[in-house]
């Protein structure tokens, strides 16, 4: 099961462009490993930019986060995976 | 040729160019010139199904110092993707007799491959596993990791183990790197290598968006829909050494197998191959002595007395032709042409073929070379060493027939169509571009419909340049997207096609050089187009269609004179150049333009070589450069012919002392410069196309220093030299304008001397010419010929001519078939049709031809009363077809047959029952059926010219003018034969429909747009200068009729119209414009 997020986060990044930490539910969480990862153009025609994408799992924390980066240093908690 | 082994260096296996038809979405010579610039030392391309960019790629990775290496991604059994790279020529060849089989045994446009095809051609090939949509890569994604592992195992059983290998790719997709991690690992456990590679579809990220469009074009999906085959990144692009190296930096053993393909592989390609025709001559002889016998005995036949002089000529052709290896081409055209002439199909040869005396003599060509003067050498050169190219028009009717013996001659295998690729222009792109945008499609069909012509990078500019798309209220930014995304698609290749007349015939199988696939009208063709073909090794033969000789062969049975010959129609005709002179040239092959009938009202035709001219004037060249106003002034003696150098009279006499042939630019070379024949043509073909100034100075300074070396003074070589600058690019060869012209004024005579038959003929070879058959008709009227009107008991499919006037054929019915006027005439053959029950009774035809031979007036002559036969048109149908099948249930039972259901000679009326059913079942008296309505008055006679015009085209009756005449009088519009007797200067107004309006271009680069305006007595050309133009663009290119105000202009014997004011009279769909006076329309339109 998934929960649909799509709240704007702090990231603090480990390598420019990857997550090191997040912040979410109140506490820092740490980027324990990253299980995927993918790009996505999105609606081009419609002016979207570039997403990065990070299925990421965390310490502490159960399950997985697809944490997404957008522009410069946007990040976004996208989905929170069982 | 760079080093593909550098520590840092990498080489792309798996690059789709844009003959991977919508799913590549840059040109070979980017992919290649980005691979340069990358550092790179070899590149692969490997296209979807085909090697169509081949020879384009090696040229442009000839061009870089690059490895071409050629391959291809086939699509095997099961829609899997694979990738084979060819080692070598031998590998390449195998690829084509793969992709050949793959293509014809499967459906048309989805070729599937299996292994068992790919076991019997296996050698010098390295099997590649291809991208998710390979067999091995989706049978993990689909978690049948037996399946992937059996795939592999079979490649290696297939290939050996040391030329398979499994693809990594890291297209920054969800699940690559897990994915790349059980191919490696299946890699190792089979035991093949691993390749890196990033599946290119693009050269750069900023053209994903072009290819995202495409694929939705292909998938026919809109950008909002979700589909597979959609990328969802920018990055298939061509990537750095560097940035595949850190994509895949978990796998260094996958990029340094890039280079050990690489280093593995050759060019497969040999552009050095000739595998020219042999045609084995059956009398034991050989090829040489048997074209050499041929010829010799043509010329006897051509000249009577062969002199010394046409022996020597012959003799220097022979020996070219057979230094060069080309006598099996010419014995292999001249026997297409001599089963042709047995067959008595009608064919005329063009082009520079009829430069040659050899092949007049071999009844190739109809142009005496010899007698014209007339330069082999633009033809053929052992210099040059080019292949011939012979382009024989054949009635286009029998064309085909003539293509069967050649198949049939050669063998499957042998001979094959070349292809063409239909590219994106600008309506085209408009469309599929749109669509996949999302964009209404009724917005898309309005702005596709009023683009012009244009590339599709032009679609922007098209705005601002033409008032009717300025006009008309799209606003271009609402299309910003659009038309940017219709730029980036310019030139790209949608799909292939036939070319309409070329055919290559090899000596050897066509499949060692190009795949062969079928194509849509069910012959073979090569998967190269006419400009890389003959790099293969090939010569091409165009055998094309032209629908003038189905005319005039179909003139020659209309002819009832039994002296009548076309071939023997008598050159020195006066009467034809009187009727030249006077412009009235419609429906003569190549004449009939308003340009041509300006300038033969002008020129003063009086001998064939006017023609000859003509033909060669009237084309874009001349026009753009100013060429045809000093021609027609010398030809008049308005202005002098002066000669700079006497060397040139004898060349430029012809032309009045003006550089217009191509032959010519090769004879002053020679004359002047002392250039061998071979680089005089070269000089030629240089000329012929656009050049730099920097390159221009260049040829000129060698032309220069090497007529000075012969003894000419610098400023006279100079002055040559500007003549032939001059020339540059709109230079014609004279043979070809020759071979037209024999064509042209022999069409002229059957004008003049039998318009009924020409005109009918010209008339049922529709599709044909600069005219609609509404012009045409109009055209024979003016020439006093009678139009008799459709009639089911007296119409046969095509025209014929009764008594002198033209009888209009069932065919010009809209959407009846031959098959559909064949039943009708073998129905009328037991005896002509008493009623339309009778004629549907008897003739069994879809209902929709049945009504629309009702509105033509077909039943006229037993029917009168048009509207109300189309009343009951379905009724009279279903009750014959319930009779058909009645009988037909009789038949079988073995009951009596049914009499008086529906008698074959008692009128409808009498006929029909006093009651019947209807098709729901329910009892319909016959007083209340519809065919009873006997007070149904006819329709009027606007109704009856709307009806003939939306199933015929035209009116048999009355022109559409005819309804206007009134109010164009009280405006005072003329007529077109009234304009025709004005004086030069006088302000004058005529309406008509708008004929042919168009925009050649000018040098100038202003818009100039020349129409016609056809009424019922004729058609009066319009000018219309840009300043007009850009006033009244709107109404010229969006309504069906024109009133146009103007100065009347006379130029020899031409009379046409400068228009000063222009307002619409008749809407596209052929609604009236409301009435007002035309100055008020034109205010307002200006504003």
């Amino acid at each position: 099961m998934s929960r649909k997020i799509g709240r704007r986060i702090e990231v603090e990044e480990s390598a420019p462009g990857r997550p090191g930490k997040f912040y979410w539910s109140g506490r820092w969480n740490r980027v324990s490993s990253v299980i995927d990862s993918w790009r996505e153009c999105g609606e081009w025609w419609n002016g979207a930019d570039e997403q990065d994408y990070f299925l990421v799992s965390a310490d502490p924390g159960t399950g997985c986060y697809e944490l997404c980066r957008a522009g410069q240093s946007e990040w976004e908690l996208s989905r929170i995976i069982d | 040729m760079g080093s593909i082994h550098r520590a840092d260096d990498f080489v792309h296996l798996h690059v789709h160019s844009q003959y991977s038809f919508l799913d590549g979405a840059s040109r070979c010579a980017e992919l290649v010139a980005r691979c340069a610039e990358l550092g790179m030392g070899a590149i692969a391309i490997t296209d979807h199904d085909n090697v169509s960019c081949a020879v384009e790629f090696s040229r442009a990775a000839a061009e870089h110092g690059i490895k071409p290496i050629h391959g291809v991604e086939l699509t095997m059994e099961g829609g899997f993707h694979l990738v084979l790279l060819a080692q070598n020529a031998q590998g390449y060849a195998n690829i084509c007799a793969i992709l050949t089989e793959a293509h014809m045994n499967s459906e048309r446009r989805h070729p599937r491959a299996n292994m068992e095809l790919l076991r019997r051609h296996s050698d010098n090939l390295i099997a590649l596993s291809g991208c998710r949509r390979g067999a091995v890569a989706s049978g993990i994604l689909c978690h049948q990791n037996d399946r992937a592992r059996s795939t592999v195992e079979e490649l290696v059983s297939v290939f050996g183990r040391q030329n398979v290998y499994i693809e990594l790719q890291q297209p920054m997709a969800p699940g690559a790197s897990a994915l790349n991690s059980c191919l490696a690992s299946l890699a190792e456990m089979v035991g093949v290598g691993v390749v890196a590679s990033n599946n290119v579809h693009y050269a750069e990220k900023s053209d994903f968006e072009a290819h995202d469009v495409l694929t939705c074009v292909r998938t026919l999906t809109c950008l909002d829909d979700i589909h597979p085959e959609r990328h969802i990144n920018a990055e298939n692009y061509l990537k750095s050494a560097a940035e595949m190296r850190q994509m895949l930096a978990h796998f260094p053993g996958a990029i340094e197998n890039t280079l050990v393909i690489a280093e593995r592989c050759e060019p497969g390609l040999d552009l050095g191959r000739k595998l020219f025709p042999k045609y084995s001559p059956p009398s034991g002889e050989s090829s040489a002595a048997l074209l050499r016998r041929l010829t010799m005995e043509g010329a006897a036949a051509r000249y009577g007395n062969v002199t010394p002089a046409v022996r020597d000529r012959l003799e220097h052709e022979l020996n070219i032709i057979t230094t060069l290896g080309f006598e099996d081409y010419f014995l292999a055209v001249y026997d297409i042409a001599a089963w042709a002439r047995q067959q008595r199909i009608r064919y005329a040869g063009r082009g520079s073929a009829a430069d040659s005396a050899v092949a007049y003599c071999l009844w190739l060509t109809n142009v005496d070379s010899i007698a014209r003067g007339l330069l082999f050498e633009r033809f053929m050169s052992l210099e040059r060493a080019q292949r011939p190219d012979v382009d024989i028009d054949f009635q286009a009717d029998r064309r085909d027939e003539v293509a069967d013996y050649v198949y049939k001659r050669y063998g499957s295998g042998y001979v094959a169509s070349v292809c063409t690729f239909n590219t994106f222009q600008a309506r085209s792109a408009v469309r599929d571009v749109g669509k996949a945008l999302g964009i209404p499609e009724h917005e898309v069909d309005r702005l596709a419909k009023m683009l012009p012509h244009i590339p599709a990078d032009g679609v922007r500019a098209a705005f601002s340049r033409y008032p009717e798309l300025r006009d008309s209220g799209i606003q271009p930014h609402r299309f910003d997207l659009l038309i940017d995304i219709c730029a980036r698609l310019t030139g790209l290749p949608r799909h292939i096609g036939t070319h309409l007349g070329g055919m290559v015939i090899s000596g050897e199988p066509l499949t060692c050089v190009t795949p062969l696939q079928m194509s849509a009208k069910g012959v073979p063709i090569t998967q190269f187009d006419k400009d890389s073909i003959e790099d293969l090794g090939l010569i091409k033969l165009d055998l094309l269609s032209l629908r003038t000789l189905c005319a005039v062969e179909y003139a020659g049975e209309l002819i009832k004179e039994p002296s009548f010959d076309y071939d023997a129609i008598p050159h020195g005709d006066e009467s034809i150049y009187s009727m030249l002179r006077s412009g009235q040239t419609i429906g003569v092959f190549q004449l009939e333009s308003p340009a041509q009938r300006a300038l033969q009202s002008r020129l003063g035709a009086d001998c064939f070589e006017d023609i000859v001219a003509s033909v060669a004037l009237i084309r874009p060249g001349p026009i753009q450069g100013n060429m045809v106003e000093p021609f027609v002034a010398r030809r008049l003696k308005q202005e002098e012919v002066y000669y700079v150098d006497p060397r040139l009279e004898p060349i430029l006499n012809k032309t009045y002392g003006v550089v217009l042939y191509q032959e010519q630019v090769i004879q002053i070379a020679t004359a002047v410069a002392g250039f061998t024949p071979g680089e005089s043509d070269r000089l030629r073909k240089v000329m012929t196309h656009y050049r730099s100034v920097a390159e221009m100075e260049a040829i000129g300074q060698n032309f220069i220093a090497k007529a000075v070396a012969h003894g000419t003074d610098r400023q006279t070589a100079e002055t040559i030299f500007s003549y032939i600058v001059g020339y540059s690019g709109y230079g014609f060869c004279e043979a070809h304008a020759a071979a037209f012209a024999d064509t042209a004024y022999r069409t002229a005579y059957l004008v003049k001397h039998h318009p009924a038959e020409f005109f009918a003929s010209l008339l049922s070879a529709q599709p044909m010419g600069f005219y609609a058959p509404r012009t045409l008709i109009v055209e024979a009227k003016r020439r006093g010929v009678k139009l008799l009107p459709l009639d089911v008991n007296a119409s046969s499919h095509k025209y014929t001519v009764e008594n002198g006037a033209i009888r209009v054929g069932l065919m010009q019915v809209k959407a009846i078939s031959e098959s559909d006027s064949a039943r009708i005439e073998a129905a009328r053959a037991n005896g002509l049709f008493v009623s339309a029950a009778d004629f549907a009774a008897r003739v069994e035809l879809p209902v929709d031809v049945f009504e629309n031979l009702a509105l033509a007036g077909a039943f006229d002559s037993i029917e009168p009363n048009r509207r109300a036969l189309v009343w009951r048109v379905r009724q009279i149908s279903a009750r014959a077809m319930a009779a058909r099948r009645l009988q037909a249930e009789a038949d079988c039972t073995g009951q009596a047959p049914l009499v008086g259901l529906v008698a074959h000679t008692t009128p409808v009326t009498q006929a029909m029952p006093a009651a019947a059913s209807d098709n729901t079942g329910n009892t319909v008296l016959a007083s209340q059926m519809p065919g009873r309505a006997s007070g149904i008055p006819d329709f009027n006679p606007l109704q009856r010219f709307s009806a003939e015009m939306k199933v015929l085209g035209f009116g048999i009756e009355r022109h559409a003018m005819d309804f206007y005449r009134r109010s164009l009088k009280k405006w005072g519009a003329l007529t077109a034969a009234q304009i025709g007797q004005a004086t030069a200067g006088a302000i004058v107004r005529a309406g008509g429909l708008i004929v042919r309006p168009h925009r050649p271009p000018t040098k100038s680069g202003r818009i100039v747009v020349f129409l016609s305006l056809e009424d019922e007595t004729g058609l009066t050309d319009v000018t219309v200068f840009e300043d007009v133009y850009q006033k009244y663009g709107a109404a010229i290119f969006s309504s069906a009729a024109l009133l146009v105000e103007g100065i009347v202009c006379i130029r020899g014997g031409g009379v046409s119209i400068t228009a000063s004011r222009i307002r619409p009279l008749m809407g596209r769909r052929g609604q009236a414009c409301p009435p007002q006076s035309p100055a008020s329309s034109a205010h307002g339109a200006g504003q």
